[in-house]
């Protein structure tokens, strides 16, 4: 049985994807979901900002803010152990329930 | 670049945070509208529209901080509450009512926000929309002032038309005695009555009116009194001017009440004039009366079941309706065929019934048919225009299938989708009916400038509210139609389907369908408009082709007026024969005839002329044959170069007896069914008083005279020597035939005629070729609207199928590709294609075909020399949709097959 919110989950899902591999600025994780997704997942900053502020307060993610030479300030983003747990228990159970709506609808890859 | 920084601090507010925590916010976000505004500016954009697409990205800051602040809060409730739209958050917080009306305001904001993004879509989108709109709104401001508003009399529905233009004062007065419908009942005869006085005569518009006309009308005066009782005696004395009349003719003259006014030489007492308010059915129709006269419809002068002349109005009684009304007309009939047949009822049909009509029906005539046609056929091109879009929208609906399936996935409802799209659909339709309004005012100036004339009513048409809020209510109906079949699929979808239909390659079997199904559509559509244009078209060509039997080149008509007092038979055989001499003797003048009507005198269903019906064959047997009998003089037949068999007449035949007479093919072939009627005798009644029979001889048959409008037959025609029978009638028309420039002559013959009846007005003098030209004018306007109504739907469907097959093809790229890498040549793959393009063009094309087939017989009185199922249109239509629809095919078929496969492997 899935949990009912569970399909809601996936824009903290996505964060936490492009999260993995290097700490990003907000800007940079909106840019990078909507080029993964070809354009069709646009992120504005009225929905983006809500869901980092609400990650790194559950403690899932947390900022930083780094200064580099000829670089402007930022706010880095970057996964903490809890927020890598969290993805990883979110992407099981996402996989689960993609293949299992595929075997109920029986949709056939292309 | 501007201060972002103040301009985040300026906007956000964010309740109960510590000042560091939102310090560090506000720094983030400006930062970000920073990097937004530069990525702006890279892409080109200038620095202010740079500016303001910054600026848009946070439209609601109230909303916003109130979404930060809650996610500022320490709870740890599930993920999921987090929605992508902001909107999604009024959900909770606001009431059923604001909350759908916050929606719609986000949805609104979306589609315009979308709509910078994609411009080309919702460019072409709009132009679509408005010009189905526009052509649309055109032409129901045209049917809405022609057929729909109400004309300007009290209670308007009670007034009742008797359906036919005129009957006999005896037939008017026995109606009005026995029935009991009608408040009241009223007959006026009008007619055009010479007034002498002013520079020039000049002839009035006369209504004689029997008592009540005015009060069916409400009409009130302005000055003086209308008709009382007593004026209604004996011959027409006393007159009522029209408002303008009397500021034209008297100056606003105040004292004008008791004065007289001379018309056909007898002085009418003026005794009132009436309110500018007033318009009588005539004036609504085109010429308003000028002058009213009072008329004892029991007038001596009159009282003659052959005089045809009343026009017959009548209020219906408040309790009663027209077809209540008709029932006991009907039964009134019947009676009064048996007690006076001589009035009421035919030799052979009977009893002589009369159809009532509400008096806007009856005004608006064929018109009504013609407008409802052009009505229809622009609803037909907004149900094209409406399948393109939709088709759009499809295409567009794929692309965003990933946007769609996200918001899903973020939890938004379906219905919640469902109600975006449509309202994305709506506010699109609203734009477009926006720019459709604005092509409707000058679609609607177009029709009133290319009006050929025959329209009533037009000055009525305008855009205004009621047709503003058609415009908005077929727009509101369109969009609702475009974006209902997106909505639906929209609802239907799921996120499984969203992750696992492969963006590209996703092969959505009934989106196909659809898709499919609405190119079919607008290919049938199209082909119904273009199978009526192209009947429009085929009849107007062959009504142009008509030879009207004569040769129009160098004549000119002139229409006399000698129906008035000043001449007796006598005194009009005279002038004319004057005439005749004198306009002879002018060098530019080759000849002159003359004939109680001169062709094209007037066309269509209206003609003036001498009936009788009574005939003997040359076995003497009764023969019933409806006959216009039209003295006229010999050279008549000469100058019109009718086709003429047997000969005309000669001298001596001014006083001959039997009497010569030349008639028609038909009359012909009607008296002598089956041999030459040519040098038999035949007898006709009644053609004098006190003769009871006229021993006739054909001595000529003339063949193929139009002479009442080209698309009139050959009518049933009588010509006996104008000499004889003509200076009786008070009808007579000059024929001349000129040398060279007509229209220097024209003033020449007026100055002529003038130096011999100064008081003679001439308003009906013209060329023979421009009549039959003007004749044309109406089935011209039509077929031209038609044709361009069916121009763009042919435009329209072209793109339709081009844009489905560009996606087709785009979406079967990676296949033709691995095909064409596998060895396919170039031929086969656009032969595979095409191929698909004429399974739809076929099925669209017979669709069309079949629902033409049910269609066109509205066209019935439209056309002209073909019926509405007309074989060879019906296939020439079809095969120009085919060719069309596969040309628009083509490109997109030759794009795709040589496309490098390489590259399209490679982009997959």
């Amino acid at each position: 049985m899935f949990s009912p919110e569970l399909k809601k989950g996936s824009v903290e899902l996505m964060v936490l994807s492009v999260l993995k591999d290097e700490p990003r600025h907000g800007y940079d994780i909106g840019k990078l979901i909507e080029t993964r997704s070809g354009g069709q997942i646009q992120f504005h900053i009225t929905s983006l900002y809500p869901v980092l502020y609400r990650m790194e307060n559950r403690g899932w993610i947390t900022g930083r803010w780094v200064e580099k030479e000829g670089v402007r300030r930022r706010c880095y983003y970057s996964l903490t152990k809890e927020g890598a747990r969290v993805l990883a228990g979110e992407r099981k159970k996402w996989q689960a329930f993609t293949a299992a709506v595929n075997e109920v609808i029986g949709i056939s890859h292309a | 670049m501007p201060d972002w920084r103040k301009y985040v601090h300026e906007h956000l507010t964010l309740a109960s945070l510590e000042g560091l925590r939102e310090e560090r916010i506000a720094e983030e976000l400006a930062l970000q509208l920073e990097d937004i505004y530069t990525e702006a500016l890279a892409r080109g954009l200038s620095a202010e529209e740079a500016e303001e697409w910054t600026r848009s990205q946070i439209p609601d800051w109230e909303m916003f901080s109130r979404l930060l602040s809650r996610a500022e809060r320490k709870n740890r409730r599930p993920v999921a509450e987090i929605m992508m739209e902001s909107s999604e958050e009024t959900l909770r917080t606001r009431g059923r009512v604001s909350r759908l009306l916050a929606d719609l305001l986000h949805d609104i904001r979306h589609t315009f926000r979308s709509a910078r993004i994609r411009p080309a879509f919702w460019i072409i989108t709009v132009l679509i929309l408005g010009l189905g709109i526009g052509a649309t709104t055109t032409i129901f401001s045209v049917v809405d002032g022609v057929l729909l508003k109400e004309l300007p009399y009290h209670e308007p529905g009670k007034i009742a038309f008797f359906e036919h233009p005129a009957f006999s004062p005896p037939r008017f007065v026995d109606w009005k005695e026995q029935s009991t419908s009608f408040e009241r009942l009223a007959g006026v005869w009008t007619t055009e009555i010479v007034c002498i006085g002013g520079d020039r005569p000049a002839e009035f518009s006369t209504g004689m009116m029997t008592p009540d006309f005015f009060e069916i009308f409400g009409a009130r005066a302005a000055l003086g009194r209308l008709f009382l009782p007593e004026d209604f005696a004996g011959p027409p004395t006393r007159a009522v001017l029209g408002y303008g009349t009397w500021q034209r003719l008297f100056g606003s003259d105040p004292d004008i009440i008791g004065r007289s006014i001379t018309l056909n030489g007898i002085d009418r007492e003026i005794v009132g004039i009436l309110d500018p308010s007033f318009t009588s059915p005539q004036g609504l129709t085109g010429g308003e009366t000028d002058v009213w006269l009072a008329m004892d419809p029991r007038w001596g002068a009159l009282w003659d079941p052959g005089v045809l002349i009343l026009a017959v109005y009548g209020r219906i009684k408040p309790e009663l309706t027209i077809p209540a009304a008709q029932i006991e007309l009907n039964r009134i009939i019947d009676v009064l065929a048996v007690e006076k047949p001589a009035v009421h009822a035919d030799p052979e049909d009977g009893p002589r019934y009369v159809a009532l009509s509400s008096l806007q029906v009856a005004m608006t005539g064929d018109t009504r048919t013609s407008l409802l046609l052009l009505l229809g056929a622009v609803i037909l091109l907004l149900g094209i225009a409406a399948a393109n879009v939709a088709n759009l929208f499809l295409a567009r609906g794929l692309d965003r299938i990933g946007e769609v399936g996200v918001r899903a996935a973020m939890g938004a409802s379906r219905g919640r989708i469902a109600a975006q799209l449509l309202t994305e659909s709506a506010t699109l339709a609203l734009s477009g009916g926006a720019f459709g309004v604005i092509l409707a005012f000058a679609g609607v100036r177009a029709f009133e400038i290319l009006n050929p004339g025959n329209i009533p009513l037009i000055e009525r048409i305008a855009i205004d509210w009621r047709v503003l809020l058609f415009a908005a209510a077929i727009s509101l109906l369109t969009g609702l139609l475009f974006g209902l079949a997106p909505a639906l699929r929209a609802a239907r979808l799921d996120i499984s389907g969203m992750m696992n239909d492969s963006l590209r390659t996703g092969s959505t079997k009934d989106r196909d369908r659809l898709r499919t199904l609405l190119v079919g559509a607008e290919i049938a559509l199209a082909l119904i408009l273009l199978t009526g244009a192209g009947l429009l078209f085929n009849s107007f060509t062959r009504l142009q082709a008509v030879h009207p039997g004569f040769d129009p080149d160098g004549l000119v008509g002139v229409e006399l007026n000698i129906n008035g007092l000043a001449y007796p038979p006598e005194r009009r055989l005279a002038l004319v024969q004057r005439l005749d001499q004198r306009l002879e003797s002018l060098p530019e003048i080759a000849g002159v005839a003359t004939g109680i009507t001169i062709p094209f005198q007037s066309w269509g269903g209206r003609r003036r002329g001498w009936l009788r019906w009574d005939w003997k064959a040359p076995e003497r047997e009764d023969r019933e044959i409806w006959t216009m009998v039209h003295p006229a003089t010999a050279d008549y037949f000469t100058l019109l170069g009718a086709d003429l068999r047997g000969r005309t007449f000669q001298p001596g035949d001014e006083t001959a007896y039997p009497v010569p007479v030349i008639v028609s093919e038909t009359f012909a072939a009607e008296i002598c069914p089956g041999r030459d009627a040519l040098g038999q005798t035949i007898w006709g009644y009644d053609w004098r008083p006190g003769v009871p029979e006229t021993e006739l001889r054909i001595i000529g048959i003339v063949s193929g005279m139009h002479a009442w409008g080209l698309d009139q037959g050959s009518e049933m025609t009588v010509f006996p020597p104008w000499e004889q029978y003509g200076p009786e009638n008070p009808l007579a028309s000059l024929l001349i035939k000129v040398n060279g420039d007509p229209g220097a002559v024209i003033d020449t013959i007026r100055e002529t005629i003038w130096s011999e009846d100064p008081d003679m007005p001439l308003d009906n003098i013209y060329f023979l070729e421009q009549r039959i030209a003007e004749s044309l004018t109406v089935p011209r306007f039509f077929s031209t609207l038609f044709i361009a109504f069916a121009v763009t739907a042919l435009l329209l469907a072209a793109g339709g199928v081009y844009a489905a097959m560009l996606y087709s093809v785009g979406r079967r790229r990676r296949e033709l590709s691995i095909r064409n890498a596998l060895g396919a040549d170039r031929s086969q793959l656009i032969r595979m294609i095409q191929k698909r393009s004429l399974a739809i063009a076929a099925t669209g094309v017979i669709a069309g075909a079949t629902g033409a087939w049910f269609l066109t017989r509205f066209l019935e009185s439209m056309v002209f020399g073909i019926t509405t199922t007309d074989p060879v249109t019906f296939v020439l239509v079809a095969l120009l949709m085919t060719v069309v629809a596969l040309a628009a095919s083509f490109l997109p078929a030759w794009k795709a097959a040589t496309h490098d496969p390489m590259e399209a492997l490679r982009r997959e």
